[in-house]
């Protein structure tokens, strides 16, 4: 832990430097630097509180996502042969053979019909093979650390509780979790679905609320008189509003944009769709646009206050309006403080789950979305429901789905960090 | 109508009847003789809220002079300062009453543009304050927003020589404004205050932030910015005012904080033979 | 009182000046009074004296210096202090004079100067001492009048002079000897008329002191 200072906390220098303090000083040097100590060990503790916290978090998870697993084929792939050769020792070409030759037909038009065969990544023909053919059942999964350490143990128990089937070290948190399409079936679930919608529901939702936010915030700061009755009560609401539950913005989506709005949010109006549901990305993207406004609106205002006043007045005094003075410094100099401002109100809002289940997520569906007026899911319902199933494979892929999650967290602050430094630096 | 419609006219002044409040006497007000003037303010009040700021000015900029503006703190001198580029109308609080003669056409008339006025009439501030921009940017950008049509590269170095800041900067135009030294960043500033070819060069305090000889050296710009410009400077050092400046105006402030000018006059006068006693006073560092 | 230590060596200055003015004057007077009793030691101390004099406004002078160079008088104060710089010249060419007379006095050694003559440069004397000590006062109390009535009062010594001279260069043209004494006595009168002159100027740098004109009408 670094020190701010040159102090050296841990000597306790206590030699008396010339004569003693003068009536009426009694210094008590050495009890104030006790003093001193004990707050610092108290800041330290709670640091380390902190940071075990989350290290539990992320051992938990990651302990989840990964381990044996006794797995019980329906149809054991080495029984499974095209051509005379076994699955395990078919090349891609022989499973697309494979595929076409066991796969019901009525099965295989409509794969086709989606998407040709031929033209699917491997973790596609993967999903179908198991999906179709093999049909692996998860009996029970052991976590990573008994996984790793116990590993004697782990294979005594499967051989008791579980003779028929296989044990197999899965890795939940796999490229072909995060690119597979739902699924009801545990073991072949991935997450692409969620994440598709996670993401188109978060661009809108920026596209919307990123320029309505900084709007709000340049007209609120440079332009508004703060003195007048109507512009303090604009301001108190905003501040109330950055509190207000998010359970509520998405009732407010649901009677509005879900409801009230169906001919636009459906895709009616613009020619999409056939206009009888709602419950669409764009009714979701808008409504956690409304709930990152206040957000955005406040980040925005603190990033242009912290502009100093200085630089608007040389920029008056050169003989610029308002506007090129806001546009030409103001913002330039409030860019990363807005930058960063935003992008943590996009992490909030990937990770929000109650409004879009009132607006309308699903929980089971296995489309990708094509455009805003689709119906969707988003990654936060999918781990909801998984986590709401008993089955331990339920669990693992929870975790799984969790990790992607806080990876796509992490990378997002993470950006944020280095877009701050970066504009920090060139201004 | 606006300032540009007017051509202005090279008048001599002949010092008119004023009108002074019982504080002032008649003698006290030495106007420049024979003096063309580039700016002069009739009876200017401000008045922040209900607070009463500064009251009954009436001061004579002489063109191409150096005017100072003296005083105690809280006087008022950076108020008038800031009525001759309408800055006030930034305050929201601040009301200006009485006349500002931009060669003879009031500044604060309602069909006079403050952007205009503000390019016209340009302003160096206390601290130092350039753009988060280049040096090229920082001189470019103010002539390239009132809609500059010539080399812009003969512009900035021109702006730059005058400033004499050229010979510092000219190998580095794309580093930071804010890379350079405080007396340099001064420089900076008064050259994109000149780039956008104002005819008065309004001063506020530019040299406190500032080193000694970074001091003297801006000192010395005045003196040759002098023969293309006018400038007026607000002062609280009085050896400044009285090396660097051609008229000195003293401004005091009363019992409720109301700032009024006491004297002014020809600087080697006023600061021999000041005809107020209160001016004396202040000047020999006697006041309070 | 801001600048109270400034005052206080202003002040202690226009002290020591007033000293020194004093001690001109007294120089002046003693100068005559000597020739009338004839006492040529109190004219030789009267010459050592003169070091005193001139040692006297160098350090007063030194001190001015130092006060413009510290403290950037303006308005009043440096008037004041330029003032002061002339009138300690002035005072130190006039303590020349008292000295010059009491040289006069030595190399007659034993030659008396005529009682009619002796009468008038006693006057001139008495007159140019009373001026001085007048000057003096209007410096003390900054009032110009005073100082405006002195410098009238240089009319009566330059009659006096007059007077002098004429008497001098009328009497017997005689022997170099003679010519050499009434010499010496034309001198005598010329150092007492322009020790007055100089108080002149000393009114002078008092009006320019109290009202900021440099010459007058």
């Amino acid at each position: 832990m670094a020190h701010l200072s040159n102090e050296r906390p841990n000597e306790r220098p206590n030699r008396p430097l010339g004569p003693e303090a003068p009536q009426p000083f009694a210094p008590r040097t050495a009890a104030r630097r006790r003093g001193d100590e004990i707050w610092r060990r108290v800041f330290h503790a709670s640091t380390a509180v902190a940071i075990i916290a989350l290290a539990a978090l992320l051992l938990n998870v990651t302990n989840s996502a990964f381990g044996y697993a006794a797995v019980r084929f329906k149809h054991d792939p080495s029984t499974i042969t095209f051509e005379g050769r076994a699955l395990p020792d078919l090349d891609r070409a022989g499973r697309i053979g494979l595929i076409r030759a066991q796969v019901p037909k009525g099965v295989v038009r409509d794969l086709d019909a989606d998407k040709a065969i031929e033209s699917r990544p491997d973790e596609d023909l993967e999903g179908i093979i198991e999906e179709r053919l093999t049909q692996p059942k998860v009996l029970h999964t052991w976590s990573l650390a008994d996984s790793l350490f116990h590993s004697g143990v782990v294979r005594a128990e499967q051989q008791r509780d579980y003779p028929d089937a296989r044990l197999e070290f899965r890795r939940w948190l796999s490229w072909r979790f995060i690119t597979a399409p739902q699924s009801g079936k545990a073991e072949i679930a991935g997450i692409r679905t969620a994440i598709l919608g996670s993401l188109w529901m978060i661009v809108i939702t920026i596209l919307f609320a990123f320029p309505v936010g900084v709007g709000a915030a340049i007209y609120l700061e440079e332009y508004a008189d703060r003195r007048s009755r109507v512009n303090q009560l604009i301001q108190t609401n905003i501040n109330n509003l950055a509190g207000v539950p998010s359970i509520i913005y998405g009732m407010l989506g649901l009677a509005i944009l879900v409801r009230a709005f169906k001919p636009f949010t459906s895709g009616y109006i613009f020619g999409v769709g056939s206009g009888d549901s709602g419950r669409t990305i764009l009714s979701a993207a808008l409504t956690l646009g409304l709930l990152v406004l206040p957000l955005l609106i406040i980040n925005g205002q603190e990033a242009i206050r912290a502009v100093p006043n200085s630089l608007r007045q040389a920029s008056f005094g050169i003989g610029a309006t308002r506007w090129q003075t806001i546009y030409h410094h103001v913002l330039p100099s409030a860019l990363p403080g807005i930058l960063t401002g935003t992008i943590l109100s996009i992490s909030r809002a990937i990770g929000e789950t109650a409004p879009i289940i009132v607006v309308g997520a699903s929980t089971l569906i296995f489309k990708d979305p094509t455009g805003p007026f689709s119906a969707f899911t988003a990654l936060p319902i999918q781990i909801y429901q998984w986590t709401s199933r008993p089955e331990d494979v339920f669990r693992s892929i929870a975790a799984a789905a969790i990790l992607a999650l806080l990876i796509l967290l992490l990378t997002l602050n993470a950006s944020a960090v280095v877009l701050r430094h970066r504009y920090r630096v060139k201004g | 109508m606006t300032l540009q419609t007017m051509a202005p006219p090279d008048r001599a002044v002949a010092p008119g009847p004023r009108v002074f409040d019982s504080t002032t006497n008649a003698a006290a007000f030495r106007a420049p003789q024979g003096e063309p003037l580039a700016l002069e303010a009739v009876g200017v009040t401000v008045h922040y809220a209900d607070f009463l700021a500064v009251r009954d000015v009436g001061l004579p900029v002489a063109r191409n002079k150096i005017t100072a503006l003296i005083g105690p703190s809280g006087c008022g001198k950076s108020t008038v300062l800031r009525c001759f580029n309408r800055m006030n109308d930034l305050i929201p609080v601040a009301r200006v009453s009485g006349q500002v003669l931009f060669d003879g056409v009031d500044i604060y008339a309602p069909d006079i543009d403050p952007v205009e006025v503000r390019r016209k009439v340009g302003m160096v501030f206390q601290k130092p304050n350039p753009f988060p921009k280049s040096i090229y940017d920082n001189v470019a950008w103010g002539a390239r927003i009132n809609g500059y049509r010539g080399r812009m590269d003969d512009l900035v170095e021109r702006s730059l020589r005058r400033a004499a800041l050229w010979d510092e900067v000219k190998d580095k135009l794309q580093a930071s404004g804010l890379s350079l030294s405080g007396g340099q960043q001064q420089r900076l500033c008064i050259a994109r205050t000149i780039a956008v070819q104002p005819e008065i060069v309004l001063m506020d305090e530019p040299c406190s932030a500032l080193d000694p000889i970074a001091t003297l050296r801006i000192e010395e710009l005045m003196q040759s910015l002098k023969t293309d410009y006018t400038i007026v400077i607000v002062t609280h050092n009085m050896q400044q005012a009285a090396r660097a400046s051609d008229y000195t105006a003293f401004f005091s402030v009363g019992e409720k904080r109301d700032g009024y000018m006491v004297e002014f006059g020809p600087t080697a006068e006023l600061f021999t033979n000041p005809v107020d006693p209160r001016t004396e006073d202040y000047i020999t560092g006697r006041f309070g | 009182m801001t600048r109270a230590l400034y005052d206080r060596d202003l002040r202690r200055l226009e002290n020591e000046v007033q000293t020194l003015g004093n001690m001109v004057g007294d120089a002046l007077r003693t100068s005559v009074a000597n020739l009338r009793h004839d006492d040529l030691d109190a004219s030789q101390r009267l010459m050592a004296f003169d070091r005193e004099i001139n040692s006297r406004r160098y350090r007063i002078e030194a001190e001015i210096m130092t006060l413009i160079a510290t403290q950037a008088p303006v308005a009043g104060d440096i008037r004041l202090l330029a003032a002061m710089l002339e009138i300690v010249t002035e005072l130190e060419r006039m303590g020349d004079y008292a000295k010059g007379i009491a040289t006069i006095h030595v190399r007659l050694a034993g030659w008396h100067v005529p009682l009619d003559v002796l009468d008038r440069l006693e006057r001139m004397a008495d007159i140019g001492a009373a001026m001085l000590g007048r000057a003096l006062d209007s410096f003390e109390h900054r009032d110009d009048r005073i100082a405006h009535a002195v410098i009238a009062d240089d009319d009566r010594i330059d009659d006096l002079f007059n007077e002098v001279f004429a008497a001098t260069i009328s009497g017997p043209a005689g022997d170099a000897r003679a010519i050499e004494r009434a010499n010496y006595v034309l001198w005598l009168a010329h150092n007492l008329e322009r020790a007055a002159d100089r108080v002149t100027n000393i009114c002078e740098r008092v009006i320019y002191t109290v009202t900021g004109q440099l010459s007058i009408a």
